[in-house]
């Protein structure tokens, strides 16, 4: 796979590969400087280019689209080389030396020949034409004083292409893309440690630091090309699996939200239906099944994206996608906002729910049983009010108080639900408050509790007191 | 080395010879028929007149700057439109003139041949 150009090339349009289209620049820019200025010249070099493009459009199919460097090879041996023209025609009228160290505008590139880690500071060097050592020197300072430096490399290395083909090198350089540069370019270095070998002594120890960092950064480069795939599969992997979980469960919860609204089940003893009239039902399910459910599809697509290192989603539709998203996200939190206060209402004004307390007549009673883990039995200090029963009214209701002469028998009862399915609907702990005027016998089973304020400040649970085992308030 | 040298001789000599000829060539060519530069370039190397294609441009501007060619724009299937060129009055009687120093010149060599 090779990066493509896109070239108009007298008034015909090619795609054509990168590095096809800078060797077809220096043939082109090398018969300019062989014609030289001028209106002729001009005229020469469109018939050129027209006669090119005639012959690029007929190596060209419907199987092969491309313009490659072969195509350009062949070309250029078709047409003639610089030395060809001197050899049959002789210079034309107009100056033809050539010239080897024309200058063309420079261009911010990272240096790949000469980079240390990322050729950041080669690229700055060949921009600025100043050493490279000092942006290191400045880098490292940087680095060191703060960390900033760190920083800005990162940046500069993620903005800065690399200079990949050869003509990119030579813009870096500000050379012409003339041939001889060229070919002066293909006997430099391919990279730091090829020229290291050819330094002198002096050369060799001064740079060797920056040598052994390259080496480093190679190695690490090596190792992090070896196991990034392998993360990134599993990553994707992961994200995958995950968010198809997420998406299910988000899709049954709300299909089972929408198709359950007006059944006979219950959230903390309020029918869903009475739930379902105060709001307006469809939309929140709806803005909030979109609102986690896009996500859920695109990290599904990211997922898949990062497995087949495909682009999974095209552009519009994930902009559509993340629109919608952003839409009813808004719209699922000025619901939940603005239904809030009301649900609130609602639960607050459940009779079931509320607080209350239940009196009972303690006259005559000697001793207490207490049965199941639900009741605790509170003896108070200074306790003003008679003896009660403190707790939700739909708990209260499921104590069974029974007298059997001197003795009163409080019992849990279960929690039945007929044909409802109740959500959350737990009993909770009762309290059985007492006064300690009077002497009492207190008898805890099945899990019941005992907190005596006047005789231990402590909590025993109820399993401590495990069956038949007497407490005896004076 | 010394073997290449002397190649390296004949070669100018030889491309000396046809750089001469090389404008009277193209003339004769077009005063066959009115034609482009790719047919040129295809005739001259039938007759082993070998030449890169890219050198009849600067010969052919120049032929027509001296108002021996002339050239209409014809479309072309194969890509963009190609100069036809043709001679013009001034152009025959430069090739009429060609061929008489060409016949001299024969004649001259032949001589000294003899």
């Amino acid at each position: 796979m090779k990066k493509t150009i896109s070239i108009n090339l007298s008034g015909q349009n090619f795609i054509i590969e990168e590095d096809a289209y800078g060797q077809l620049l220096a043939y082109l820019e090398n018969i300019k400087q062989h014609c030289g200025a001028g209106a002729d010249a001009a005229e020469v070099i469109a018939d050129i280019e027209n006669s090119m493009a005639e012959k690029l459009k007929s190596s060209l199919s419907a199987y092969k689209e491309v313009i490659t460097v072969e195509d350009v090879e062949s070309l250029i041996k078709i047409m003639g080389t610089i030395e060809d023209f001197n050899r049959e025609i002789g210079g034309l009228d107009n100056e033809n030396e050539e010239k080897t160290d024309q200058r063309i505008k420079r261009k911010l590139y990272r240096d790949p020949d000469n980079a240390v880690i990322g050729g950041v500071a080669a690229g700055l060097g060949a921009y600025f034409d100043i050493d490279p050592v000092l942006f290191r020197v400045i880098f490292c300072a940087l680095v060191f004083a703060g960390g900033s430096g760190l920083f800005i490399y990162a940046v500069l290395w993620i903005a800065m292409p690399e200079a990949k083909a050869a003509y990119q090198k030579l813009e870096m350089r500000g050379q012409a893309p003339t041939i001889s540069a060229f070919k002066q370019l293909a006997k430099t270095g391919k990279n730091i440690q090829e020229g290291w070998k050819k330094s002198s002594i002096w050369g060799k120890i001064f740079s060797l630091p920056l040598v052994i960092i390259n080496g480093l950064f190679l190695a690490i480069k090596k190792l992090w090309k070896i196991f990034w795939p392998i993360i990134k599969l599993f990553f994707g992997l992961f994200l995958t699996i995950f968010s198809l979980i997420g998406l299910g469960a988000i899709g049954v919860g709300s299909l089972f939200l929408l198709l359950y609204g007006n059944s006979s089940y219950q959230l903390f003893f309020i029918p869903v239906s009475e739930l379902t009239i105060l709001l307006p039902y469809c939309w929140i399910i709806l803005a909030g099944f979109l609102s986690l459910a896009i996500p859920a599809i695109l990290f599904i697509f990211a997922g898949l994206g990062i497995i087949r290192k495909k682009n999974m989603v095209n552009f519009t539709i994930g902009a559509i996608l993340v629109g919608i998203w952003m839409i009813a996200g808004i719209f699922f939190c000025a619901l939940c906002l603005r239904y809030f206060p009301e649900l609130q209402k609602k639960f607050n004004s459940n009779q079931l729910t509320n607080h209350t307390e239940q009196v009972v007549d303690m006259s005559g009673i000697k001793e207490i049983e207490a049965r199941g883990e639900l009741i605790n039995i509170s003896v108070l200090a200074n306790q003003t009010k008679p003896a009660h029963l403190s707790g939700r009214k739909i708990d209260l209701d499921h104590i069974d108080i029974k007298k059997d002469g001197d003795k009163l028998i409080l019992t849990e009862q279960p929690l039945i639900n007929n044909n409802e399915i109740c959500l959350n609907c737990n009993l909770q702990p009762v309290d059985f408050i007492i006064a300690t005027s009077s002497s009492l016998k207190i008898k805890t089973d099945e899990g019941a509790s005992v907190f005596d304020e006047t005789k231990i400040k402590q909590n025993f649970k109820g399993d401590k007191y495990e069956s038949e085992e007497e407490f005896l308030v004076e | 080395m010394e073997q290449t040298d002397f190649q390296k001789s004949l070669d100018n000599a030889e491309a000396q010879m046809r750089k001469g000829v090389l404008e009277f060539a193209i003339l004769l060519v077009i005063a066959k028929k009115k034609t482009y530069a790719n047919e040129i370039i295809t005739q001259l190397q039938d007759v082993k007149l070998t030449v890169v294609e890219g050198t009849i441009y600067p010969l052919l501007s120049r032929l027509k700057n001296s108002g021996l060619l002339n050239y209409d724009w014809e479309e072309s299937k194969a890509g963009p439109p190609r100069k036809y060129y043709t001679l013009t009055e001034k152009g025959s009687r430069f090739l009429a003139g060609c061929e008489t120093q060409w016949q001299s010149l024969e004649k001259a060599i032949a001589n000294l041949k003899k």
